[in-house]
């Protein structure tokens, strides 16, 4: 019997549902949908900003079997925003053990990383950082999923994005499954997921590097992009 | 030589006073000019991810509050100093709002460095790093990632130099290892300066 009731998809990206991270996310959690899962979406950023929002948010936690992040990588570690959230929820968590108040069942935590970079490597230390926030929780570490290349996804659902992102759905269709039957997600899926969504890093840098001189122009500061303003 | 200490205590947690006192009085000692924030006093609101200051105001986040100030101070440091009670082998909140700001220091075009994308500079020169946390228990791990963290920030800074060390709140020789890492990281930076 599946002991998996309800997920809470928690956004870690200040973009909230136009993100990358909310893209990833929702992959997954529509496959949970599927698969009668109750499922609870909270965009970080708009939902700790007051007591009463961090009190329901909080709450929410608490009635989660299944807690799944996705964030972006900020500064080769979590952004400042979800560190708080995370801070709250282990010292909530803190409070609650104080009183003899402990979930009825262990509550289990994944998380999906996604960096601007076209190297998924560079997530690895945020990775460890959420290992060791579930381990402070008191949370089954289920895993992480790391994904370079982000800003290829940009906000898109997943299914709008044609081939390059075949290996990252299989990924994450593993990934889905583990997670349905509460288990680690698998080498296999990690190994999908991890895969480049262009095999050629130059050509990402390139197109990468063009974008930025694109927008630049659109903004009539193409000539002011290397400017210095605080020297 | 000019420091900066971005001072990241939590708002309910450990007080870093003691230790930021003896990393100023040993910082004075070797004549720096020592500037501290005390990030949890300053609005500071977080990164909207927006990339702005890349593409519409360079250089400068569209967010006018105390991150841009702070922004400024960096750059115009030859060491900034980060001062953290260890979270998850990360930064706190307080220090981590302020770093997610310095974005604009940086260039938006990537380049290559050691194998791996990283972005240009945008300054010619930027400061060391040197980042002090504190914890309440022993925890190998968490100073593992910490160390790693620090080291990888580095990268992604261009700062020439870098240096991490967790201590401990109970820690009864912490002025003396505080002295230490000042001294051997001052040299380190002054001999690259000279």
């Amino acid at each position: 019997m599946n002991e998996l009731k309800r997920a809470i998809f928690l956004i870690g990206s200040p973009k909230g549902e136009k993100s990358s991270s909310a893209s990833l996310g929702n992959y997954i959690l529509n496959l949970l949908k599927e698969n009668d899962i109750q499922t609870n979406t909270v965009h970080i950023h708009s939902q700790i900003n007051t007591e009463a929002k961090t009190a329901l948010f909080l709450q929410n936690i608490e009635r989660a079997d299944l807690i799944i992040l996705a964030a972006p990588l900020y500064v080769d570690t979590l952004p400042a925003k979800v560190i708080k959230a995370l801070t709250l929820i282990v010292e909530n968590k803190k409070k609650l053990y104080s009183q003899n108040i402990t979930p009825v069942k262990k509550q289990s935590f994944a998380a999906i990383l996604n960096c601007g970079f076209p190297e998924p490597e560079q997530n690895k230390v945020a990775l460890k950082v959420y290992k060791e926030f579930a381990k402070e929780a008191g949370f089954n570490y289920l895993g992480g999923i790391a994904i370079g290349m982000g800003g290829l996804i940009n906000g898109k659902a997943l299914s709008e994005m044609g081939g390059i992102a075949k290996n990252l759905i299989k990924g994450l269709d593993l990934a889905a499954d583990d997670l349905l039957n509460n288990q680690k997600i698998s080498d296999a899926a990690i190994k999908k997921t991890f895969k480049p969504l262009i095999s050629q890093n130059w050509l990402y840098t390139l197109v990468g590097n063009l974008n930025w001189k694109f927008k630049a122009l659109k903004n009539g500061i193409y000539k002011k992009i290397n400017d210095k303003p605080y020297t | 030589m000019k420091i900066l200490i971005l001072n990241g205590e939590s708002l309910n947690g450990n007080s870093l006073e003691k230790l930021s006192s003896y990393l100023k009085q040993d910082l004075q000692k070797n004549n720096f000019e020592v500037e501290e924030i005390l990030l949890k006093d300053k609005i500071i609101a977080d990164c909207q991810g927006c990339f702005k200051c890349w593409i519409k105001t360079p250089g400068i986040c569209i967010i006018d509050d105390y991150g841009r100030e702070t922004a400024v101070k960096v750059i115009n440091s030859d060491i900034i100093v980060f001062l953290t009670p260890i979270v998850f082998g990360s930064y706190s909140y307080q220090l981590k709002k302020a770093l997610d700001r310095l974005i604009p220091l940086i260039s938006p075009y990537f380049t290559e460095i050691k194998g791996e994308t990283h972005h240009k500079k945008r300054y010619k020169s930027y400061p060391s790093i040197l980042a002090i946390a504190m914890n309440e228990a022993k925890n190998e791990i968490q100073n593992k990632i910490f160390k790693e963290l620090v080291e990888r920030n580095s990268i992604n800074f261009h700062s020439h130099h870098f240096k991490a060390e967790v201590l401990l709140f109970d820690d009864k020789s912490i002025r003396e290892k505080i002295e230490k890492i000042v001294n051997n990281f001052s040299q380190k930076v002054g001999v690259q300066n000279e």
